[in-house]
């Protein structure tokens, strides 16, 4: 079902994208189910491209002023075409984003936006640890992800996806977290063990 | 309020109501424009205050609507209700469906429209509304609408209006007060001026001033004013002083006129008297007086002319002239009065001609004719005075014939005369010459027995013989004279140049000889030439030179001169002496023959010599005369 509706509404989204996103975002929202189903990754791949709208990273993680913001995707891919498609001839403070799928960790020092898949549970503290000192984002849907050192994870609330945000891993890597993301988000901090 | 147009009102209060009407209209047209001034730039800071509204509200709802939080949307929109004039506010997500809505507290329904509209904003009866899109990194997420009532903008006007209306109302007092006080400034002069203008006009009382108050344009007015008047007042007077003179002018005039008049009609009686004289004389007149025009028709017919020709006046008046000529002349006289028309050419006008007159019986007559023209404004008169000349003519002829008589009878007596004068001439020689033979013998014997016989004689004897002889030279001599004056008239003139200067010193010379011892100073003029016969010339100046000789025979100092004047352009010759000269009475006297002013036995001559002196003198053209006073000397002057 997942692929064929994904199917039709390819050829809509050339009129308007995101507006058709977010519609659709919508009648999952009001399907009123703990699980959303497969619209769930189409919303968390719209979250994670707007995230990058409201994270401000250190200029030295950028080399030049044009280069492309790196949303690299660590672990089992859960979200299929939504992501590229949602960043698909986009533009964020005038860089392009690039999806970039990953099977180890190398390479993750380059990524700037870093989605670890929950296939990689396991190994998670391990990952976090790897990027300490870097400025990359690092996004989750584990629990306690953020209370472990990740830095902004996915939660379902009132059959909204909403997220969580460590503000204290973000501020030591350097980011800046707009305060309006702020306001919407959970806030965690390195103290909280829940 | 009277039914009084502006116009009418005096000028005090016009100036009052101008000003205050001014002030009221300045102040309203600049309240107006502070007001429209105020309402657009209240309007733009209402307008500038809702839409940084939109964009804080947009700014703010921007991660809400990315991340699709309408709590979150809903909580930004709370703080709305700072504001007590937003009345409603709506933000749209990007597909248009609302996503967050605001109310104030006393609003019970959704005024927002259904669907986000274009940015921009709207005033409405009482609302502002405005759009606004909420752009999110360059894209649009949603749509901010706001609703904002009016009731500042409408406060704030009334407030406005209530100034202005105060101001308005302070200031036109103000300006009531003030342009009531200084309004007298202006309309006080002016009407001080329109109350003199009346003085003036009313009274016609020129010698009034205005008083110059002000340096001002007014005071300019006055003096201006006071100018005319005075002007006015000085042309009244030249006006009167020329009125009067020219009245006096008049009055002149007048006495001269009828002074005009009065000799005017003296002159008029006196050429009625003097047409009246002309008249009767011309009628009266013996000749024929005809007057005519330029046409040659009588016009004028004395009754001397009636006479004359024998046609009555009333026969003749109006007729042409040539009535009164032959037929043969006719044409000559149509020629005549033609050139004379056309060219002013006259030959006999101010002429007396002889012309044939015909008389109404036909006859011819001879008349004498002396014309006249007179130009008058209807042309040109001609006027003749005729004289018939029958009787003069037919005088004339007898005289002619006598006279031819007359000269035929002294041909014939010159002819006798010159014959009886050539035989007299002839006769008066022989008998002179025959007279001398007798005389020579009485001489002669005498001399002989005055010789041979003295002895024989006692001493009246000698003495009477002594008178025979001095006798019969006397007679000799007296007869040697009349044969020079005899000589003279026959002899015949031979004209050649003749040196009168040198003849007269030769003569003087010659007279020295036969008296040495006598004391005569001759003044003889040099160069002396004349045109003459010389032997007669030399006749006349030994006469002369001779009797000058011997009148100043008895004095010491005797002087004789020869000379030459000017007269008439001719030579005078002059022989004078200062000898016992003559008594004028007797002056005609001196060239007649044997007439002797002073007797013999003082000075001696036969009375001849003068005589002849006149006669050659007389004979060569010329004239001579004497000049002189006894004792003074005497002038002899000749001419040639």
């Amino acid at each position: 079902v997942g692929r064929l509706t994904q199917a039709v509404l390819r050829c809509r989204w050339r009129g308007g994208m995101f507006g058709l996103l977010t519609m659709l975002v919508m009648g999952v929202t009001t399907s009123g189910a703990q699980t959303l189903g497969p619209r769930e990754y189409q919303i968390k791949a719209a979250f994670l491209y707007n995230f990058a709208k409201f994270i401000e990273w250190p200029p030295e993680a950028f080399p030049s002023t044009n280069t492309a913001i790196n949303l690299c995707i660590l672990g089992e891919d859960p979200f299929g075409d939504d992501l590229e498609q949602t960043v698909q001839d986009k533009v964020i403070n005038g860089r392009a984003m690039v999806v970039q799928r990953l099977k180890g960790v190398q390479g993750l020092k380059g990524c700037h936006v870093l989605f670890v898949s929950a296939s990689e549970q396991k190994r998670v503290s391990q990952i976090l640890e790897s990027l300490k000192g870097q400025s990359v984002l690092t996004v989750s849907e584990m629990e306690r992800f953020a209370a472990i050192g990740g830095m902004i994870n996915f939660t379902l609330q009132e059959n909204k996806v909403r997220f969580e945000i460590n503000v204290d891993v973000t501020e030591r890597a350097g980011l800046k977290v707009s305060s309006k993301l702020l306001k919407l988000a959970t806030i965690i901090r390195d103290g909280d063990r829940n | 309020m009277r039914l009084r147009t502006f116009r009418d009102v005096s000028i005090k209060h016009k100036l009052t109501l101008i000003i205050m009407l001014t002030s009221s209209v300045a102040l309203l047209l600049a309240g107006a424009a502070f007001g429209t001034y105020e309402l657009i730039m209240f309007r733009r800071a209402m307008t500038s205050h809702l839409l940084t509204l939109a964009e804080i509200i947009g700014a703010n709802s921007t991660a809400a609507l990315a991340f699709n939080d309408q709590s979150a949307a809903r909580e930004t929109l709370t703080a709305l209700s700072a504001e007590p004039h937003i009345v409603s506010t709506t933000i749209y997500a990007r597909d248009g469906r609302a996503f967050a809505k605001y109310f104030r507290a006393d609003m019970s329904q959704d005024l927002s429209p259904p669907t986000p509209q274009e940015d921009g904003y709207h005033f409405g009866q009482d609302h502002l509304v405005l759009f606004r899109r909420i752009m999110l990194d360059g894209e649009q997420v949603g749509t901010v609408y706001i609703q904002s009532d009016l009731q500042e903008l409408r406060a704030r006007l009334q407030l406005y209006v209530g100034i202005v209306v105060a101001v308005m109302l302070a200031s036109s007092c103000v300006a009531f007060v003030l342009s009531s006080k200084l309004q007298g400034v202006i309309s006080q002069p002016i009407m001080h001026l329109a109350q003199t203008a009346r003085v003036v006009s009313v009274e016609k009382n020129y010698a009034v001033r205005a008083v110059k108050q002000s340096q001002d344009e007014l005071g300019l007015l006055i003096d201006g004013f006071n100018d005319m008047l005075h002007q006015i007042q000085e042309r009244d007077a030249a006006l009167q002083q020329a009125h009067d003179e020219l009245e006096k002018r008049v009055q002149e005039r007048t006495q001269e006129l009828q002074q005009e008049i009065a000799e005017r009609q003296r002159a008029e009686k006196a050429l009625r008297e003097s047409e009246m004289r002309f008249r009767s004389v011309a009628q009266s007149a013996n000749d024929a007086i005809i007057a005519a025009d330029s046409n040659g028709n009588i016009v004028f017919w004395n009754k001397g002319a009636q006479t004359i020709f024998g046609y009555a006046e009333a026969e003749v008046l109006d007729k042409p002239l040539t009535l009164l000529m032959p037929p043969r002349y006719r044409d000559t006289h149509r020629r005549g009065l033609e050139r004379m028309r056309t060219t002013g050419e006259a030959h006999i006008i101010g002429q007396t001609v002889a012309l044939q007159g015909l008389r109404k019986d036909g006859s011819e007559f001879p008349f004498e004719l002396s014309l006249a023209t007179w130009q008058t404004e209807e042309g040109t008169f001609y006027s003749g005075i005729l004289r018939d000349i029958t009787e003069r003519k037919r005088a004339e002829d007898e005289i002619r014939t006598l006279n031819t008589e007359l000269e035929q009878r002294v041909v014939e007596r010159t002819a006798q005369l010159t014959a009886a004068n050539q035989e007299l001439e002839a006769f008066s020689y022989s008998v002179s010459h025959d007279l001398r033979t007798p005389l020579r013998s009485i001489d002669g014997f005498s001399r002989i027995l005055l010789k041979s016989y003295l002895d024989k004689l006692d001493t009246p004897g000698q003495d009477y013989l002594q008178r025979v002889r001095a006798a019969s030279q006397r007679m000799g001599q007296l007869i040697d004279d009349l044969l020079e004056l005899s000589r003279v008239t026959r002899v015949e003139l031979r004209r050649e140049a003749v040196d009168l200067s040198a003849l007269a010193r030769a003569i003087a010379a010659e007279l020295q000889q036969t008296q040495p011892g006598r004391q005569v100073t001759f003044v003889i003029a040099e160069g002396l030439v004349a045109r003459g016969d010389v032997r007669l010339l030399r006749v006349v100046l030994e006469n002369l030179l001779n009797n000058a000789w011997k009148f100043t025979g008895k004095l010491t100092h005797a002087e004789i001169a020869f000379g030459s004047t000017q007269q008439d352009g001719r030579p005078v010759y002059c022989v004078h002496d200062n000898g016992a000269g003559f008594d004028m009475a007797y002056a005609d006297k001196l060239f007649g023959a044997f007439q002797r002013l002073h007797p013999a036995s003082e000075f001696e001559g036969t009375g001849i010599g003068l005589a002849t002196v006149q006669r050659i003198i007389h004979r060569h053209g010329g004239r001579v005369w004497a000049e002189g006073a006894v004792g003074q000397g005497a002038r002899f002057y000749f001419t040639l």
